[in-house]
């Protein structure tokens, strides 16, 4: 069973909740899906990336006096997300010795921290620590 | 008719003014925004993905997954799950700066792009490396597009949904422990200079020793550690043969890639957001995979 | 535009839409005469149509005007024995390009332009309406009279053959 459409939909946000669900665990497990998901991704992208013309003088001949042309583009607003839990719990200290073996989050979440310092977008750099 | 078309493009192109890469990068980091966040990587050994919640405020950015969250900002990394906190501090010893082979200019925004959206490019010499589409009242990254060195996506990113925090304060600092800090420390075999990019600090890590290196775009960590480690699972990743050297292992993820192998004396781990190109001439700079020498073994066992 | 408010008027409608509606054509048809002639064609029937337009989902009428204006024009371009649709928008060169068009050209929008016009029409159409209009599925629906599960099916086969089309450079 692949996803197929419900790719599209799910990256328009025209799915509800049970169908967003299916489709996250679904691409988890399934390369061919994702994939399609890529390919329907870089369709979306090149024309929502086509610039927005200007209509020539004229085109838009309005019956009485002239009026200024605005944009309609609509932009749907999610509602704000739910705050994490905040669970504080007992820190842990990091040997620095060579003999400590090596476990690779530590390795991304120590990259990711001193990426942090420099002007960037940390939506790029907080993406390198989920799923490492 | 394409000369004068040509000859128009470099007038408007001259014209427009050079984007602040620092004022815009620093107003992006500056959003305030909840959303949901695709992310998708053209790797080596096929496409990997994943959406995730995003929310950013105070400057800091808090990815949710499914086991905790993960707020980073200002040298910081919090990670917070059902069994706890870790809270990672760093320093910078270094100032930022734009490698000098990039150019940056404004580009045109989409038509989905809400009004007044601004595009950023970043050119490597005529070719397109970096595009991002900021809001243009908020500068909430709307998408962010990374190219490899043909012209050809590497990494894309878009907010399917977005839209303005409401609510709590996102992180609070006052429930937080002490964080943890490294020092500075010294790799042993790892040049300053690396492809074009250079190693801006480097700090001692679980393991070893991390030596930062960046370009002011992308950056990377090399992580110089015991030749006896797995490289904490990197090991299992699939074996590839980059530039002229077989005995690497790679591992694409949605936001970074991480490059595992051992020379003769120790081993590395490589993790950045770097693209293919890049990495293959990293890494061409950096000591090659190779086995341990026998005799070299035997006159240190022999002679310490 | 949500659905039981106050009905517009066509000075409204024209202020917040005209662009849009503008840029549906073009993306349609990938040439600016004929996008305006559209466009004009559009906004009279809107003003026509206003004095009947009971409120409700104002998106889905205002778009069923306009794609019915759009195969209409189709139509009557078909029937005319000699001009026939230009394959490419000459009419970018013959004239003075502004800047929106030289910048569209260098990106490489008119490598996209030729894709989105190479797609079956009910596939470009609900791709246009999705990406260049920004209408939901169910918007598309209404505007074009089938269910959300056929919108949604022409959105994805369309961007899987756009995608196959611009292969060199995605």
């Amino acid at each position: 069973m692949h996803l197929g459409d419900l790719i599209s939909a799910y990256l328009d946000s025209q799915v509800d909740a049970s169908e967003r669900t299916l489709v996250e665990a679904h691409l988890a497990g399934c390369e061919e899906c994702r994939s399609e998901l890529a390919a329907a991704t870089v369709g979306r992208k090149r024309v929502r990336e086509l610039p927005l013309l200007e209509p020539p003088p004229g085109a838009l001949r309005p019956p009485a006096d002239v009026v200024p042309l605005r944009s309609a583009r609509r932009r749907s607003l999610v509602a704000a997300a739910a705050m994490a839990t905040l669970v504080v719990g007992v820190g842990f200290s990091v040997s620095a010795e060579r003999a400590v073996p090596l476990r690779l989050d530590a390795v991304v979440d120590q990259h990711v921290a001193r990426a942090s310092v420099d002007p960037g977008l940390n939506v790029l750099q907080v993406q390198a620590v989920v799923n490492r | 008719m394409i000369f004068a078309l040509t000859l128009t493009l470099m007038t408007l192109l001259g014209t427009l003014p050079a984007p602040d890469l620092v004022d815009d990068l620093d107003d992006a980091a500056d959003a305030e925004f909840v959303g949901r966040q695709l992310v998708v990587c053209w790797g080596a050994d096929g496409v990997v993905a994943h959406v995730t919640d995003i929310e950013q405020s105070g400057g800091m950015t808090m990815v949710t997954g499914p086991d905790g969250s993960f707020v980073i900002g200002e040298g910081k990394m919090i990670e917070q799950w059902a069994g706890g906190v870790r809270y990672l501090e760093m320093a910078p010893s270094s100032d930022w700066r734009l490698w000098d082979g990039y150019r940056v200019q404004e580009g045109l925004a989409g038509v989905a792009d809400p009004a007044g959206s601004r595009a950023i490019e970043i050119r490597q010499g005529e070719a397109l490396r970096a595009r991002f589409v900021l809001d243009g009242a908020t500068a909430t990254p709307l998408t962010t597009e990374i190219y490899n060195g043909q012209g050809s996506l590497y990494r894309y990113s878009t907010m399917l949904e977005v839209g303005p925090r409401q609510g709590d304060t996102m992180l609070d600092m006052d429930d937080m422990p002490e964080p943890d800090h490294r020092d500075h420390a010294v790799a042993e075999e790892v040049p300053q200079a690396a492809g074009h990019y250079w190693a801006a600090d480097s700090y001692s890590a679980p393991g070893g020793v991390q030596v930062f290196f960046t370009d002011g775009l992308f950056r990377f960590s090399i992580f110089e550690v015991n030749r006896k480690s797995d490289g904490g699972g990197l090991n299992d990743a699939p074996a590839a043969e980059i530039g002229r050297h077989g005995g690497y292992h790679r591992l694409y993820t949605p936001g970074a890639v991480s490059v595992f192998w051992r020379t003769a004396d120790r081993a590395y781990v490589l993790v950045g957001d770097l693209p293919p190109d890049h990495l293959e001439s990293v890494l061409s700079d950096l000591p090659p995979p190779g086995r341990t020498n026998v005799l070299k073994r035997a006159w240190r066992w022999a002679f310490g | 535009m949500a659905s039981n408010e106050a009905v517009p008027t066509w000075e409204q409608v024209a202020n917040d839409y005209g662009r849009t509606i503008y840029n549906f054509a073009y993306r349609l048809t990938g040439n600016r005469d004929d996008a305006s002639d559209l466009s004009q064609e559009v906004l009279l029937r809107v003003r026509r149509g206003l004095a009947n337009y009971q409120p409700g989902s104002f998106e889905g009428w205002l778009w069923r005007i306009t794609r019915n204006a759009f195969l209409d024009e189709v139509r009557k371009k078909k029937r005319r024995p000699t001009a026939e649709l230009p394959d490419e928008d000459r009419s970018l060169i013959a004239t003075t390009p502004t800047p929106e068009d030289v910048l569209s050209q260098t990106r490489l929008s008119s490598d996209v332009q030729e894709a989105l016009l190479a797609l079956p029409y009910e596939f470009r159409e609900a791709v246009v309406m999705c990406d260049v209009v920004g209408l939901s599925y169910q918007e598309i629906a209404e505007a074009v009279e089938v269910p959300v599960g056929t919108v949604r099916s022409r959105i994805h086969r369309g961007r899987l053959l756009l995608r196959e089309a611009l292969e060199v450079r995605p």
